[in-house]
C-alpha cells in the first residue's frame, strides 16, 4: 500500500510503552500508533471513542467519515482498499 | 520406631476424617451457597483437566506424535447434572434460579429444559435478570423459535430489570445494524431509551444509552472526531494530520 493514500495507525492500550514496543518488533509491525492514556491525558482515547472490545477498527475516508466500526479486521481491510481504489480511479481521470 | 509409625498413622486417619463432611455432620443439610461453591469448584477442577490434557495432545501433536481427540470445550454434563439436582432440591426459590442459570451457562444439552423451568416458575423473579447478559446469544444455545418465545416471555416479566434486559436483546441488533434513519431504529431506539428510564440496574442503563451513542457518534456515516495525542515514542501527532487519505484506525494491544 506504499504510495498510496492510505494510512494504518493504532491505538496502543498496552500497559506499558516497552510491552508495546515488544510486541511491534516481534510481530514485525510498522504502524504508528497513539498511546490510548499518556502521562497527563484526561480520558482515553478507546473511552473517548467509546470502544468496549478489541481489537477495535475503525476505517475512515478522506474527508474522516465513518465507513466501518467493528472487530471484523478483514471486512475492514476491504473496505478500506475499495476506498482507496476509487480514489485512486478519480485522481486518474 | 514402632510408636512414630503408629503415630503417623492415627495423625493421617485423623485428617481423613476430619475433612470429611459426611461423617463429621451426617444430619446437616448443606445450605445454597455450600452447594454453589461445590458446583463452583468441580467446574474450575473440570476446567484445569481439560486444559492440561489439550495442552498435552497439542506437544504431541508438535512432536509428530499420534493426537488423541480432544472436545473444543470440557465436559460439564456431570456437573450440569447436578446443578439440576440442586435446582429441585431449593424449586421455587432464588436459590433454583441460581443452579438453573449454572446449567445454560454450562451444558448446551441440558440449557433448554433449564430455560423452561426458569420461564414457568421463575419469570417474575428479579434474580432472572442476571440472565441478561446472556440473552442475546441465546439462538447459540438454543433454536431461534425457542429462543424468541423465551424473549417474549421475559417481556412481561413483573421484574422491571428482567424485561429491561430483554428490550436491551430484542433491539440491541437493530441499534447496532439498521439504517438510522429508518421506522425500525427510530422505533427501537424510543423503547430503548424508556427502557434506560425505568430500569433499576443503573450498569443496565448506561449499557443501552452506551450502545445509541456508539451508534449516533462512531456508526457508519458519521464524522469521526480529531485524536490528538502522543506516538509510542512520545512525538506528539494528529490523527488530521493523515486527512486526505483512507484512514485504517485499529485498537490494539498484546496482552
Amino acid at each position: 500500500m506504499k504510495d498510496k493514500p492510505f494510512a494504518l495507525i493504532g491505538v496502543n492500550s498496552d500497559r506499558t510503552i516497552e510491552r508495546a514496543k515488544q510486541a511491534i518488533e516481534k510481530n514485525n509491525l510498522n504502524w504508528r500508533s497513539f498511546q490510548n492514556q499518556e502521562e497527563g491525558r484526561k480520558t482515553k482515547i478507546s473511552t473517548d471513542w467509546a470502544v468496549k472490545g478489541w481489537p477495535t477498527v475503525v476505517v475512515l475516508d478522506s474527508e474522516f467519515k465513518i465507513h466501518y466500526r467493528g472487530h471484523d479486521g478483514h471486512r475492514a481491510s476491504e473496505i478500506a482498499k475499495e476506498l482507496v481504489a476509487k480514489m485512486m480511479e478519480k485522481g486518474g481521470e | 520406631m514402632k510408636t512414630a509409625l503408629f503415630l503417623a498413622g492415627s495423625l493421617l486417619l485423623g485428617t481423613i476424617a476430619a475433612q470429611d463432611p459426611v461423617t463429621s455432620k451426617p444430619d446437616k443439610k448443606a445450605t445454597a451457597a455450600e452447594r454453589m461453591q461445590e458446583l463452583a469448584k468441580l467446574r474450575r477442577d473440570a476446567f484445569t483437566k481439560w486444559r492440561e490434557e489439550t495442552t498435552k495432545a497439542r506437544d504431541a501433536a508438535e512432536d509428530g506424535g499420534a493426537v488423541k481427540a480432544i472436545s473444543m470445550r470440557p465436559d460439564y454434563g456431570p456437573i450440569a447434572d447436578k446443578a439440576l439436582q440442586y435446582a429441585k432440591e431449593f424449586a421455587g426459590t432464588d436459590d433454583a434460579v441460581q443452579f438453573l442459570l449454572m446449567v445454560v451457562n454450562m451444558d448446551q444439552k441440558r440449557a433448554k429444559g433449564a430455560i423452561e423451568t426458569l420461564l414457568s416458575d421463575h419469570v417474575d423473579s428479579p434474580e432472572l435478570a442476571k440472565m441478561g447478559r446472556m440473552l442475546p446469544f441465546l439462538d447459540r444455545v438454543v433454536d431461534e423459535e425457542f429462543a424468541a418465545r423465551a424473549l417474549d416471555k421475559l417481556l412481561k416479566s413483573k421484574s422491571v430489570d428482567v424485561r429491561g434486559w430483554a428490550q436491551f436483546a430484542k433491539h440491541g441488533a437493530t441499534i447496532e445494524n439498521a439504517d438510522r434513519d429508518s421506522d425500525a431504529y427510530k422505533t427501537a431506539k424510543a423503547a430503548l431509551l424508556v427502557t434506560a428510564e425505568q430500569v433499576a440496574d443503573k450498569g443496565l442503563a448506561q449499557q443501552i444509552r452506551g450502545a445509541i451513542e456508539e451508534r449516533e457518534k462512531f456508526g457508519v456515516g458519521c464524522t469521526a472526531p480529531d485524536i490528538e495525542g502522543v506516538d509510542l515514542d512520545g512525538v506528539a501527532f494528529k490523527l488530521s494530520d493523515y486527512r486526505g487519505k483512507v484512514i485504517f484506525l485499529d485498537f490494539w494491544g498484546d496482552w
